[in-house]
């Protein structure tokens, strides 16, 4: 076999998702071993290399752009740190310097996004921009591929640069740390989008492997495979289904709303469980990136729980640089001589948050309902942030508080048509199927569709029970962890064989539940594709 | 005392594992079908089931296959027209494998004499895994079958895609025409029987000699997939080991097959009308070749015309 024909077979197996066998029985348990083989200040090399093969092995050859944009990375954070360390300076001068270098650096990384995931989208909107002015100009489909994980690398290694230029951390002098900090394998599909500083303790100590952070990072996979296997999974297929059938009924639009956004939840975060435990197992402490979203007070409150990382960086590196920006505070100058302090003081904010919600849509990809999304989340805060003073008059004239179960409530009813409808849009085909899903669930809902097409969504009666039990399985953890009841130490104190009959009972149930193997189709991640 | 500690977790790692590992293999030896690896053990297990419903040494005739079986042989219509007891042990996407284990549960129960085989399934994935080249995960799969027959629970649901009393045929209302070239089977390329094909076309034929049963290889009318080059081969197949074979593709004009009204997925399967005209020919063909039995007015079978009296399904 010639070493083309070892590496298509190798990619002919392999899946990229974290929840094959590939992952846990070969490739997790290789790494491991080298890793403990080899002599601690070395680790991290072992870790870069097992790293860049597991991407190898996806993306192939398109491993190489993330090494150019990991060297591009480490080069330029070190010209930025030379003009920090550089006390020859003037502070004007020091920060100009900065600025250009910081522009160049981050607008390139920015530049190969663009072209490897968005040139398509912008030719093709820009030809039917022109048609409409009868201008012709066909653009042909360049199709171009980016490697896995290029979203969330780019975005880490801007946060770096700009963490360097802001002297938050200092600039690594070692090119294969700075590698590894973008390439991590296991954050490197799905994130969480880590910053340099919070991980690079861990990441690089090449802390051995030991018994504690063996069983509890299997322990929070197993928790993934759990949420991935028996929930989102099973519920693949009929959300799929639900979606090629939206048109025909409002109830079954909104049966696909509702499936689509307990599948991502459960998607998603399970894969982040395995990716938080792949690196435990290392030592590796990474970032959370859920905290109860449905437990959420508003939209606002929910993406401060949902896709954590990628919040706190939108807030970081464009909400607060967007709030401060010499233009946007002079136009909330301008505001508040024409429409007085009570408007200028929504003025500033309003702009940086149109922006962090313009961007987190571009972010999940090339797709206008993914550009609709962030406005819609846009639109919604911005009048949440408006009536958020009268509401909380109106509660108090009731003599209620936030606390009141009625308040409560209608907060968690709002917030759940909220996030349905924006998932609904998410995952709509297109922006006009969105919106026709949207109209038919309130002008034709018919129920008696969704019942009589329920059986045809390829899923058995007992896949139906095996999600229902999973999930309130799932939301009574969510409980426990929302009103931090300490049940991690009271199974600790539970006896040795009752701690291990729950950790095989959970075991089999991933084994003899989950929806892999023969008479399903894989699902893919989810968010490995933005 | 930190060597002691190791030293214990190690242990409790050790014990913890291989305490699961006998788990694991207990559950495999419960949960592992007799009659050899197959891929759809839901599928299988719920012919099964329904099948062994069956008035023990009743059916004469075991169709068995794919999709294309219970779209196109009507065990029914077989009854009312030759008299000839018939059961269809088929399923969507039923792999080759799949079909030689049904064929051999079914003598558990019956003692067919005819077993007929539609020959789409051969020129399909045959393989009891997922996917026959994924060796590590295959590999797991064999040390532990639990995680192939995982599911196996599932088929404590009745397969409500399927009437009993139509005896595994499905009828169906759909009907898109075939808009493609009249001499379909001279598109596509050439194909020749696969190795795991040929391994359980085998099987089922050594199975069919010890029995004494007849296989019949039987090609149903498929304007999408079938070409000459895959009946080529199996005549070839069939001339060598002294079987029966039936390319009904090659009879569409005697069965008056048209593909405008006689398909229900543009050229895929038949559709109703369709299977009226490929089970009158099967019918006569099988009356014609092996001497079976006319069941009509016997006792035991007083149901099968009741059957299609209540559905209305034939005049």
């Amino acid at each position: 076999m010639s070493p083309g024909q070892f590496i298509e077979c190798l990619r002919s197996w392999w899946d990229p998702s974290y929840t094959t066998w590939m992952y846990f029985g070969l490739f997790l348990p290789a790494v491991l071993i080298i890793y403990s083989a080899v002599k601690r200040e070395y680790r991290y090399i072992v870790l870069l290399f097992s790293s860049w093969f597991f991407l190898f092995s996806i993306s192939g050859w398109l491993t190489l752009i993330l090494v150019l944009e990991s060297i591009w990375t480490w080069k330029a954070a070190i010209l930025i740190q030379k003009v920090n360390d550089d006390t020859s300076l003037k502070h004007k001068e020091k920060a100009a310097k900065k600025k250009k270098l910081l522009l160049i650096s981050v607008i390139s990384l920015i530049l190969i996004l663009f072209l490897l995931k968005y040139l398509d989208f912008t030719g093709v909107n820009i030809s039917r921009l022109l048609s409409v002015f009868r201008i012709s100009f066909e653009w042909k489909l360049l199709n171009l591929i980016p490697p896995l994980g290029i979203s969330y690398f780019t975005l880490e290694a801007i946060s770096y640069l700009t963490d360097v230029c802001r002297e938050n951390i200092t600039a690594e002098g070692q090119f294969l740390k700075v590698a590894l900090y973008l390439g991590f394998f296991p954050k490197l599909a799905e994130g969480p989008i880590t910053r340099f500083k919070e991980v690079s303790g861990t990441l690089f100590s090449g802390t051995s492997v030991n018994y504690e952070n063996l069983t509890s990072g299997y322990q929070r996979i197993l928790l993934g495979l759990f949420k991935k296997l028996l929930i989102a999974d099973h519920l693949a297929p009929a959300v799929d289904y639900a979606y090629r059938f939206d048109d025909k009924a409002g109830s079954i639009a909104l049966f696909a709303a509702i499936a689509f956004t307990v599948q991502e939840y459960m998607d998603f975060s399970g894969t982040i469980d395995i990716v938080i435990g792949s690196a435990r197992i290392f030592g590796v402490r990474l970032s959370e990136n859920f905290r109860q979203p449905f437990f959420a007070k508003n939209a606002s409150d929910f993406w401060h729980r949902w896709h954590i990382t990628l919040g706190t960086f939108f807030r970081d590196y464009i909400f607060y640089p967007v709030s401060v920006n010499k233009g946007v505070m002079k136009f909330t100058k301008k505001v508040k001589n024409v429409f007085g302090p009570g408007v200028s003081r929504l003025t500033a904010p309003s702009i940086a948050i149109f922006c962090v919600w313009i961007t987190n849509g571009i972010w999940h990809g090339p797709k206008w309902t993914y550009i609709f999304y962030g406005i819609y989340y846009f639109i919604l805060i911005f009048i949440e942030n408006i009536l958020e003073k009268p509401f909380l008059d109106l509660i108090g004239k009731l003599k209620m508080t936030e606390e009141s179960f009625p308040v409560k409530a209608f907060r968690s009813v709002k917030l759940f048509f909220i996030v349905i409808f924006g998932e609904m849009f998410f995952r709509a085909e297109t922006l006009g199927r969105g919106f026709l899903m949207f109209r038919m669930i309130f002008t034709d809902p018919r129920p008696g569709e969704l019942i009589r097409h329920i059986g045809d969504t390829g899923l058995y009666l007992l896949d139906y029970v095996t999600v229902l039990v999973a999930f309130l399985l799932i939301m009574a953890l969510n409980i426990l962890k929302e009103y931090n009841v300490p049940y991690r130490e009271k199974f600790m104190k539970l006896p040795l064989w009752l701690r291990w009959l729950f950790w095989y009972t959970v075991m089999l149930a991933v084994i003899i539940f989950g929806a892999y193997g023969s008479g399903y189709d894989a699902a893919g991640m989810i968010y490995a594709k933005f | 005392m930190l060597k002691d500690r190791l030293n214990n977790n190690i242990i409790k790692g050790l014990l913890f594992a291989g305490i699961f590992l006998c788990i694991l293999l207990a559950a495999s030896f419960l949960i592992k079908p007799p009659f050899g690896p197959i891929y759809n053990i839901v599928q299988v297990d719920q012919d099964i089931d329904s099948f062994e419903e069956e008035t023990p040494d009743s059916i004469d005739v075991v169709f068995a296959g794919n999709s294309e079986v219970y779209r196109t042989f009507s065990p029914l219509q077989l009854f009312l027209e030759n008299g000839i007891s018939s059961y269809c042990m088929s399923g969507s996407a039923l792999r080759l494998c799949d079909a030689t284990a049904l064929v051999k549960k079914a003598f558990d129960t019956q003692s067919p004499k005819v077993v007929v085989l539609e020959a789409d399934a051969i020129f399909s994935e045959a393989d009891p895994h997922k996917d026959a080249s994924a060796l590590p995960t295959n590999f797991i799969e064999d040390l532990l079958p639990i995680f192939h027959y995982h599911i196996f629970y599932k088929a404590l649901e009745p397969d409500l895609s399927k009437e009993q009393g139509l005896k595994g045929f499905v009828k169906t209302d759909a009907a898109v025409p075939y808009e493609g070239p009249e001499d379909y089977m001279s598109v596509g390329e050439q194909v020749r029987i696969n190795s795991i094909s040929l391994k359980y076309l085998d099987e089922l034929r050594e199975f069919c000699e010890k029995k004494q049963v007849p296989l019949v290889i039987a090609a149903a009318p498929n304007a999408k997939n079938w070409t000459y080059s895959k009946s080529d081969s199996l005549k070839e197949y069939a001339e060598k080991y002294g079987l029966h074979f039936i390319d009904l593709n090659l009879h569409l004009e005697d069965m008056g097959i048209d593909w405008k009204t006689d398909t229900m997925d543009a050229g895929n399967h038949v559709s109703f009308s369709g299977s009226k005209k490929t089970t009158r020919f099967i019918g006569d063909y099988l009356k014609n070749n092996f001497s079976l039995p006319d069941r009509r007015g016997e006792p035991g079978y007083e149901e099968w015309p009741k059957v299609n009296e209540e559905l209305e399904i034939y005049p």
